[in-house]
């Protein structure tokens, strides 16, 4: 059994954890929820031994005796491997090198890489299977997709014979078979003694995996309960209803601001193929279009091609505002007038190292003198229009917590008031109030004539949030919805090109490992 | 958990002022022992002695402002040297062989120095190259340049340039220290007085009249070094150059756009930035640095050596700007910080000679000094291994 007993934890000006105490038993799937910034990440760092014994108050007791970890080695040592949301894989080496990575084999003092290449298989069995021989060992990690990645580690956390293993939000970025398989492994080694701490926004997965739920709340553990129970409230205060319920459709559409005829985006490494065939559709004013599909069906590879940055071929014709538009470079798309939410936030939405109020004005800055005290009220009125909860403007960007960042990447592009508003993911790893905000932000920007047009994987998201459905398939436009006919099922049929009525979508998915997971990597 | 407000609390100092306060720290507190030790208590704080350490430090300063950019976007230039020997080389040729006039031959210096840059421009921005395999091509290939264009002879230089190793005349120098405090004074106020017609929190008073007494109290400092006999034309350049650069790193779009580059180079261009445009422009910024650096060395030890002249000046730049507090990882630096990392290596290599160090001796003490400067700033910003 594995207990933390009250952890508290302090970063200068900030209380991080406050007495918070929590018991695993061995066998025991543990959900842990609450909102970004309410001390989950930190107590799972000081449970894997990134903040070292004393850098925190409180004990942390593996089997009952108090354990004093200096570094992860030691908790990994301890039997507890946690598995983070950014995994810790090393891009280019391969797969086999990465899985024995730490315990080569060697043969006369030299890696033993024949061995190293069976042991990783046999690890790679131990997690999924006769799959396993799918996987190419000798590619790059870097390379797959993002769900196997996600295994590698897990393979690595089992092969510790951790006794704990840690799952930080290991679905955000999992198509539902890959789901499915981790939930199996999770439930294979739950009978086997493993115990296991699965955080995850998504509340329907902690439901179907976990038997108690820890909801966390300001550093604070506020309650333990039972996996159906409402943990919304506890968390927040908030009901969920209120964030997923429809808004007034009462939209004017306006215009078309965006016509795409026939895009098309060729695979960036395999030639005759494409991620995008031949799409066409239309956004008008004041009109939110969400683009879904399945990972790999084209959605990103399309607001690329939208925002000139497609690394490949790309064909079609494209209108901004009724003007033929040519958009090879982003510098080009933004003088058409279109502005780029992207998905990953701290990698290509953010100069995370400056300050708040710099990157709101960055892509806003329109004379080659600068005038300081315009930028800064600039910055100031729009961070308080979007509510940005900040210690000041100066603070890193880096120190807001993921909605707050968000919010400045939108803000960032509404200085240059764009007539199309393209976001990728926009609420990927965002709390569920800031979700709501957020959610609030793109309406209002639809009352005041922007056209926006959302890449989202998240359905809930899509059905709250979109006026018309595009849903994409293996890079073709499978269909579209629209008013009152989207609906989650609908979306579902036509994403994975079930016929209403037959299978249940969950078993028609594509194959995890093959080509298309490895696709989507470089997408 | 986190004091969050959306009302804006005083600005904090950014990483790179937060360093040049240490910096300046530093610096004094060498001074202050320099002035102090009975070795040197002489000799040290008179009007010639910081003149000469000034008038040392200006070609250093002038190519050590260029580097501070190319730092700032992730960049380095290792061809620095061989780029003032090449353009010194230019400079020598051109009004010695070529019987140009000295402007022209300053004039085709500067344009070599410009093409230099846009060549380490385009390999990196365009074709991608990393910057420091670009330019240790540059390193070897410019330096062979200036054998070749010389017949790895040393050069005489035109009387006439000796006008860059001379002083202006005091009242000149007075003219120039009293423009750059009223520019100075002028943009504080300037500053303050906008902010209120913005509604923003008003600068504290006291704030304001910090800055203009420092501003004055450098201003006089600078005359009662240069008020008598005036400042060295390379020390007039370099402080030019400074100026020039703090405007352009602290007032600009283009310097806005530096910090957003060497931050997060895809979010850069994710918002409009033409990176390309960028790295080229920073690099024939440096590369016509390079070529006023190689003008000035050429006039203070009248003539080049092509084989050696500015031999590790880049090394040495790269020392004062990272000492300066700006860091190789990119996203951080600042003309101020480069500056005093300058002056803190100047002032080192000064002490010790009068200290009567030996040479090499002082290499090894160059070498701390760099590592206890990076030491406290990796300190400073806690665990961030």
């Amino acid at each position: 059994m594995i207990e933390l007993r009250s952890i508290g934890k302090e970063f200068p000006g900030v209380r991080a954890l406050a007495g918070v105490s929590l018991a695993i038993e061995p066998g025991e799937v543990l959900g842990l929820v609450g909102e970004n910034g309410a001390g989950k990440s930190t107590l799972i760092k000081i449970l894997g031994g990134v903040y070292a014994h004393g850098e925190f108050t409180g004990e942390v007791l593996v089997g009952g005796t108090a354990r004093a970890f200096k570094s992860t080695r030691d908790a990994r040592r301890a039997g507890i491997a946690v598995v983070h949301q950014e995994l810790a894989l090393i891009p280019d080496l391969s797969v086999a090198e990465n899985l024995v990575l730490g315990r080569e084999p060697t043969r006369w003092g030299l890696v033993d890489r024949v061995r190293a290449e069976a042991m990783a298989r046999d690890m790679l069995r131990a997690v999924l299977g006769a799959d396993a021989d799918e996987v190419d060992l000798a590619m790059p990690a870097g390379q797959l997709g993002v769900g196997l990645q996600q295994i590698l580690e897990i393979a690595r956390a089992l092969a510790d014979e951790a006794s704990l293993i840690v799952l930080d939000e290991p679905t955000a970025a999992l198509t539902t078979s890959e789901i499915e398989r981790l939930f199996a492994l999770v439930r294979a080694k739950q009978a086997a003694g493993t115990s296991f701490i699965y955080i995850s926004h998504r509340l329907d997965e902690i439901a179907a995996l976990c038997g108690r739920v820890a909801v966390m709340r300001d550093g604070q553990l506020v309650a333990v309960v039972a996996p159906d129970a409402d943990v919304v409230p506890l968390m927040t205060g908030k009901e969920l209803g209120d964030v997923h319920a429809r808004g007034e459709r009462a939209r004017v559409i306006g215009a078309p601001m965006l016509e795409v005829t026939s895009l098309s985006v060729d695979h960036p490494r395999l030639p005759g193929t494409r991620v995008v065939d031949e799409v066409s559709f239309t956004v008008h004013a004041g009109e939110v279009v969400a683009l879904t599909g399945a990972m790999g069906s084209g959605r990103t590879a399309t607001l690329s091609a939208l925002f000139g940055t497609a690394t490949s071929r790309t064909a079609g014709a494209i209108k901004v505002a009724g003007q033929p538009a040519r958009l090879r470079s982003p510098i080009e798309a933004i003088a058409a007038g279109i502005a780029l939410v992207p998905e990953d936030r701290k990698g290509a939405g953010l100069v995370l190292g400056a300050s708040v109020a710099d990157n709101l004005v960055l892509a806003s800055l329109s004379t080659a003198l600068l005038d300081a005290a315009d930028l800064e009220a600039r910055a100031l009125s729009r961070s308080r229009d979007l509510s940005i909860k900040v210690p000041g403007l100066g603070a890193e960007v880096a120190t807001l917590s993921g909605g707050n960042q968000q919010k400045v990447v939108i803000g960032k592009w509404l200085e240059r008031a764009p007539r199309v508003l393209l976001l990728d993911e926009p609420t990927r790893g965002v709390d569920v109030g800031a979700k709501a905000e957020i959610y609030k932000l793109i309406e209002a920007l639809t009352a005041r004539g922007h056209a926006v047009l959302i890449a989202s994987s998240d359905l809930p998201e899509v059905v709250r949030l979109a006026d018309r459905v595009l849903v994409l398939r293996e890079g073709r436009l499978a269909g579209s919805l629209a008013g009152g006919d989207i609906d989650p099922l609908a979306i579902m049929q036509l994403a994975m090109g079930t016929q209403p009525g037959s299978q249940p979508p969950g078993d028609t998915v594509l194959p995890l490992s093959t080509k298309e997971t490895v696709r989507e990597a470089r997408v | 958990m986190k004091p969050e407000s959306s009302v804006p609390g005083p600005r904090r100092p950014r990483p790179a002022e937060r360093n040049a306060w240490v910096m300046a720290a530093v610096l004094a507190a060498m001074w202050a022992v320099l002035a102090l030790l009975p070795a040197t208590r002489a000799v040290f704080l008179t009007e010639g002695n910081i003149a000469t350490l000034l008038t040392q430090s200006a070609v250093l300063l002038v190519v050590s402002v260029g580097m501070t950019l190319v730092i700032i976007i992730r960049g380095i230039d290792l061809s620095v040297g061989a780029g003032v020997a090449l353009t010194g080389v230019v400079a020598a040729l051109a009004s010695q062989k070529c019987g140009l006039p000295v402007p022209v031959a300053i004039a085709a210096a500067l344009a070599t120095g410009a093409a230099i840059g846009a060549w380490h421009g385009a390999w990196v921005g365009w074709l991608g190259v990393p910057a420091f395999v670009v330019t240790l091509a540059g390193f070897k290939a410019f330096r062979g340049g200036a054998l070749v264009l010389s017949d790895a002879r040393g050069l005489a230089l035109n009387d006439d340039f000796q006008l860059l190793a001379t002083h202006v005349p005091a009242t000149v120098t007075w003219a120039c220290v009293a423009a750059a405090l009223a520019i100075g004074i002028g943009l504080t106020l300037r500053d303050a007085q906008r902010r209120s017609a913005f509604g923003l929190a008003p600068i504290a008073t006291r704030l304001v009249a910090f800055r203009i007494a420092g501003q004055l109290l450098l201003a006089g400092l600078v005359l009662a070094v240069f008020g008598r006999r005036g400042v060295p034309v390379p020390v007039l350049v370099a402080a030019a150059v400074a100026l020039a650069g703090v405007f352009v790193t602290t007032r600009t779009r283009f310097g806005r756009h530096l910090y957003a580059i060497g931050g997060n180079p895809e979010a850069a261009r994710l918002s409009g930035i033409d990176v390309k445009k960028v790295t080229l422009g920073v690099y024939v910024i440096l590369g016509v640095l390079t070529a006023v650096a190689g003008l000035l060395l050429a006039a203070r030890v009248n003539g080049v050596t092509p084989g050696s002249q500015g031999n590790l000046l880049e090394l040495d730049a790269v020392t004062a700007v990272v000492i300066g507090g700006a860091s190789l990882a990119g996203g951080r630096g600042s003309i101020v910080g480069t500056v005093l990392g300058t002056l803190v290596f100047a002032t080192l290599a000064n002490g010790m000679n009068h200290l009567r160090i030996d040479s090499n001796w002082q290499l090894i003490c160059t070498g701390l000094i760099l590592l206890t400067a990076v030491l406290i700033d990796v300190l400073s910003k806690g665990r961030r291994s």
